[in-house]
């Protein structure tokens, strides 16, 4: 009880850290873009002190441990996991798509956005009950309790095939519109609008909320979806 | 050794009905949310020119749902899932006499 009490004090003062920092580089940026600093050169920084923090993170939290990697231990109070959801909803990604869908669609846009937060509620009402049930902590640990062992991965693997395909609908044109206006250039990609960066891999790997490794040879060759939002969050 | 038999049985009954008393209350709780999500997805857009003479903020009621009603909606959903489902689960740690 103490032992836990104290791991989650630790890490309350982790993200309160990390949450004041942000804060600090964002009030520095605001700053920054006063004195005159070009706009390009700040969303450069903003882009790249993202991925040195990321890659830092990754450094300090490295892990060789399967578990631990996917999962942390599976000791991640709830709050602090309904909080990585909650970023998970309005990482940049799916800010950046769905207000690249809202200016290319206008009304009909909006289908994304009740979807978004929609599809959060039927996981709630319809798969939440059963993992409980089953006293498991993710969709792949459920479907292996339920279905047996080489099934859930399989099963597992497949479905996060589905969602991130889903997500990835429809993303790369309005991610362009962005990039073009952040980045200021274009990264054309074979028969898509160019909304294109990274091969799709990584982008669904990205989206795996347990964190499974994908093994698609085939697939990594054709550099044809991706997020830059992916990379900045 | 006969009281310990019954005992055990009657614990054993106890938990069998706490567990078919909170699945059934799980299930009712999920449908009845499940209708409010259809009711607020589907329904205000499906129906949104038998409602267009509501509206909220200024707003025709279909476009303000769209717009930002449903995601409301939707985490007051969430919302009161979880911390409903927090009691029952309760409930029925101490019905069933379990530790949990």
């Amino acid at each position: 009880m103490n032992h836990a009490h104290s791991y989650l004090q630790r890490l309350s003062r982790y993200y309160l850290w990390y949450a004041g920092c942000f804060f600090a580089f964002l009030l520095a940026l605001g700053m920054l873009e006063r004195e005159g600093m070009p706009r390009l050169w700040i969303g450069y920084l903003f882009m790249f002190a993202t991925i040195a923090l990321y890659a830092t993170i990754g450094v300090i939290t490295r892990t060789s441990n399967v578990s631990e990697y996917y999962v942390a231990g599976r000791r991640v109070p709830a709050l602090f996991n309904g909080m990585a959801t909650a970023a998970d909803w309005i990482s940049a990604a799916s800010f950046i798509s769905l207000t690249g869908s809202l200016y290319l669609r206008g009304f009909d846009g909006l289908a994304y956005i009740m979807g978004w937060t929609g599809g959060y509620c039927l996981v709630a009402l319809l798969i939440a009950p059963y993992l409980r049930r089953f006293a498991q902590y993710t969709i792949p640990d459920f479907l292996a309790a339920r279905y047996g062992g080489g099934a859930g991965g399989r099963d597992h693997h497949r479905l996060v095939h589905l969602r991130g395909r889903a997500d990835l609908r429809g993303r790369p044109d309005r991610v362009a519109l962005h990039r073009r206006r952040f980045l200021g250039r274009y990264f054309p990609g074979p028969g898509q609008h160019p909304g294109v960066l990274l091969p799709r891999r990584d982008a669904r790997d990205h989206l795996d909320p347990g964190g499974a490794v994908h093994h698609h040879p085939g697939r990594l060759s054709d550099p044809d979806h991706v997020a830059v939002g992916e990379a900045l969050g | 050794m006969q009281t310990d038999a019954m005992d055990l049985e009657q614990q054993r009954q106890r938990t069998a009905a706490a567990r078919a008393a909170h699945w059934q209350r799980t299930r009712r709780l999920t449908g009845l949310l499940l209708a409010l999500w259809l009711a607020t997805g589907f329904g205000t857009v499906f129906f949104a020119r038998d409602l267009a003479h509501l509206s909220l903020f200024g707003w025709p009621l279909s476009f303000y749902m769209a717009a930002q009603g449903a995601s409301l909606v939707y985490l007051a959903i969430i919302g009161g899932y979880a911390w409903r489902m927090r009691r029952l689960d309760r409930e029925y740690a101490l019905q069933a006499g379990e530790h949990a």
